[in-house]
């Protein structure tokens, strides 16, 4: 069987022919055989480069267009910056006030195409990195460095390796959330992708390092929040759970106190603080309603409906609830649920990061790389915008006046609370 | 550039992943119905053209033997006319069957693009996805994350067997190619039709192995839909089943080639293995041309003696 023309292949090998077609009187599609073949090579030829274009695309979008790697997380302790960033390499940095020189203590690769989405847990000791894994979760571990750690000598390719005191547990499909320390630092909690939410011990060896794990029903991508031995925590399975902190607990005893239904999954870190009746957790939902609910019941107290998906972390103040929605309105709550203030954000972009507040104003980074101050009084502006030229999802950080946002083109900004201008830059990238 | 991702996102991937979004909403949560269902709406649409298409392909096949008369014409530039004047009577436009082809093209890249960013598993694909979806569209809050599982698949990855989705998909492809071959008296045609019935399976089968195994669904869904959809407009199977095959017309033709080809690898007796009647095939041609052709420089000569 031929599959191919042979007078195809024969015309273009043979120069004579060529050239004969060449001094022919040209006759636009004089013969309508050759317009076929070559309407079928021109599908064939259009139909591959839309295979090209679309692979080009889908890595354009994996690394380039969506990140993949991480985001730039900061986290900051009495006087140093604590950065990972999208290539998956940890720097504690000194000399992060305004308008100082930033001056590199150490640095930790973390395995290729590692990164980290949540802040890192600072503690006394060590600073506790969820790792998200590779592009397709696997191999994503909590790790546990010195912040006192020496800085390693010599280049070595791939992930670094750990000194004496640090130590590092693996955790299946990686993690979003990020790791929070609990009961005086002696646990550390953390979700992972696949849905488990593990408690580890921060002492002792290996193999008693994992206290407990409970399974939610769906991808947990939250931060837990712990008050007073429970821990909560969100899931994309649309439900908020409420589970025992407890780590002697009885074998057939259930560790799940409550879970509560929302309409849509719970991406950010529930909130608990005291409201009208009683202490309450206020979480944010995909349905577009921020809910609180019972904290030791789970019973809910109000609800409250945004103008478009509720994914950054709730926050507040002595007086509000700040609550930034993915339309890019931020909104002020009193804790009864009722709205004080509303303010739509110029660009419009959606708010991922958690807003941080600071005396007077609550800062808002959006999605577009704009940096907002707004009174908490009445949600008026203060100052004009910082054009962070680069996407930000991490929740920025605050130390000494300066509040710190990583950026995705790799870079983590200081920008001055007094004044309002960008203080302080560091470079992830190429160090 | 700017101009095509704008064409492409707002005016294709957008509406369609909202509409997949709400389909899967309605659909039980299930992305492979919600594409199926889709694929469907997406043939019932484009039903006008592939109307249109098949009566073109069937004006094709009855013009046959004029066509076949045209071709003996001398004049290069006589022929074009008559062959111009030919379609313009019967109202046959020939590009006229690319455009459901496009259409099917143009979703699927848009379906790539859609799968990519619907279904991504990590917190940047979701953020890009909230984006995409409109704020009135009342699934979308329900909807995410969404579930990639659909029998043995996850519709975001390439199929696990590497076996089933390639051959469901070449198979297909091969049908719907076959139901819609236009039969064609010149042997040349013919070729190329055959070369393409072959082709465009064996290299989607091989693309299904890395693409997303959504694409492969959309891919086999919509062959099965074009070939039920001509089977009742038309009544027929077509050249599938047909008895008298459209390759019949031009037989004789082919067989000429075979026969010529089967001649071509006899040898000379000179030992060269040359052509024992290497100017058979240019004999068939008339005028200019055939004037311009030196003997012993035919395109169907097989090795030149030496």
């Amino acid at each position: 069987m031929t599959l191919f023309p042979r007078a195809f292949f024969s015309s273009v090998q043979d120069p004579c022919i060529s050239r004969l077609r060449r001094n022919r009187p040209r006759i636009p599609f004089a013969r309508p055989h050759f317009r076929t073949v070559h309407l079928a090579m021109a599908s064939l030829a259009v139909l591959v480069l839309l295979v090209v274009v679309g692979c080009t695309g889908r890595s354009l979008i994996t690394w380039g267009e969506s990140g993949g790697d991480g985001w730039t997380v900061t986290a900051v302790d009495d006087s140093r910056l604590y950065v990972v960033s999208r290539q998956g390499k940890v720097f504690a940095l000194e000399g992060v006030s305004r308008d100082a020189i930033p001056r590199i203590l150490w640095t930790h690769e973390l395995a290729r195409y590692h990164g980290a989405f949540g802040t890192p847990a600072v503690g006394r000791e060590h600073i506790y990195i969820g790792d998200k894994g590779d592009l397709e979760g696997q191999n994503g571990q909590l790790l546990a460095l010195l912040k006192d750690r020496e800085q390693p000598s010599g280049t070595t390719e791939g992930p670094g390796l750990l000194q004496d005191g640090e130590w590092s547990h693996a955790i299946e499909g990686g993690i979003v959330g990020a790791p929070v320390l609990a009961e005086d630092e002696s646990l550390v909690l953390v979700a992972s992708d696949n849905g488990d939410v593990y408690a580890f011990n921060t002492t002792g060896g290996s193999r008693d390092r994992q206290a407990w794990k409970f399974s939610a029903g769906g991808q947990v991508w939250s931060t837990p929040a712990v008050s007073d031995g429970i821990v909560y925590v969100g899931s994309l399975d649309q439900y908020l759970y409420a589970i025992s902190l407890d780590r002697e607990l009885a074998a057939g005893d259930t560790r799940l106190i409550w879970k509560y239904k929302t309409d849509g999954a719970v991406m950010g870190s529930p909130l608990v603080l005291d409201g009208p009746s009683g202490r309450m957790v206020v979480a944010g939902s995909v349905d577009r309603k921020v809910y609180a609910l019972g904290a030791t019941d789970g019973e809910l107290m109000w609800s409250f409906t945004g103008d478009d998906w509720i994914w950054a972390d709730p926050v507040a103040d002595d007086d509000h609830i700040y609550v930034a929605s993915m339309s890019g309105t931020v909104y002020a709550l009193d804790r009864a649920g009722n709205r004080v203030w509303e303010t739509k954000l110029e660009d419009g972009s959606p708010v991922v990061s958690r807003p941080v507040v600071q005396e007077e104003d609550v800062v808002v980074a959006t999605d577009e790389g704009k940096l907002f101050r707004l009174d908490t009084g009445n949600g008026q502006r203060v100052g004009g915008f910082h054009d962070l030229d680069g996407r930000v999802k991490a929740s920025p950080s605050i130390l000494g006046g300066n509040v710190f946002v990583g950026v995705e083109d790799n870079s983590v900004r200081g920008i001055d609370l007094e004044d309002w201008r960008e203080a302080w830059n560091f470079s992830t990238k190429d160090r | 550039m700017d101009a095509i991702g704008f064409f492409f996102d707002n005016l294709l991937i957008n509406p369609m992943l909202n509409i997949i979004v709400m389909l899967y909403s309605l659909l039980f949560s299930n992305f492979g119905l919600a594409i199926i269902v889709f694929t469907i709406i997406v043939r019932v649409v484009t039903l006008p053209l592939h109307v249109r298409q098949i009566k073109q392909m069937r004006a094709m096949s009855e013009m046959q033997p004029r066509m076949k008369q045209i071709q003996e014409i001398k004049d290069p530039g006589e022929r074009t006319r008559a062959m111009q004047a030919m379609w313009r009577e019967a109202g046959v436009n020939p590009l006229g069957c690319l455009g459901p082809l496009v259409i099917q093209m143009l979703v699927w890249v848009a379906l790539f693009r859609v799968l990519i960013k619907s279904l991504g598993t990590n917190p940047d694909d979701l953020v890009g996805l909230a984006q995409r979806l409109y704020s009135w569209n009342p699934f979308s809050d329900v909807a995410i994350p969404l579930n990639p599982d659909f029998l043995w698949l996850d519709l975001a990855a390439p199929d696990p067997t590497n076996i089933v989705l390639p051959v469901l998909v070449g198979a297909s492809t091969w049908l719907q190619q076959k139901m819609t071959m236009t039969p064609s008296a010149d042997p040349r045609q013919a070729q190329t039709n055959k070369m393409m019935l072959w082709m465009m399976p064996i290299m989607l089968g091989f693309i299904t192995l890395t693409f997303p195994s959504g694409l492969a669904v959309y891919w086999t869904v919509s062959n099965v839909a074009g070939v039920l959809i001509q089977y009742f407009i038309t009544g027929d199977w077509g050249p599938l089943f047909a008895k008298d095959a459209p390759q019949a017309q031009p037989q004789p033709i082919l067989k000429a080639a075979s026969e010529e080809e089967s001649e071509e690898n006899e040898s000379d007796g000179d030992g060269t293995g040359g052509p024992v009647r290497k100017n058979r095939r240019r004999s068939r041609r008339d005028g200019p041309e055939r004037a311009r052709r030196k003997p012993g420089r035919s395109r169907n000569r097989g090795p030149k003696p030496r």
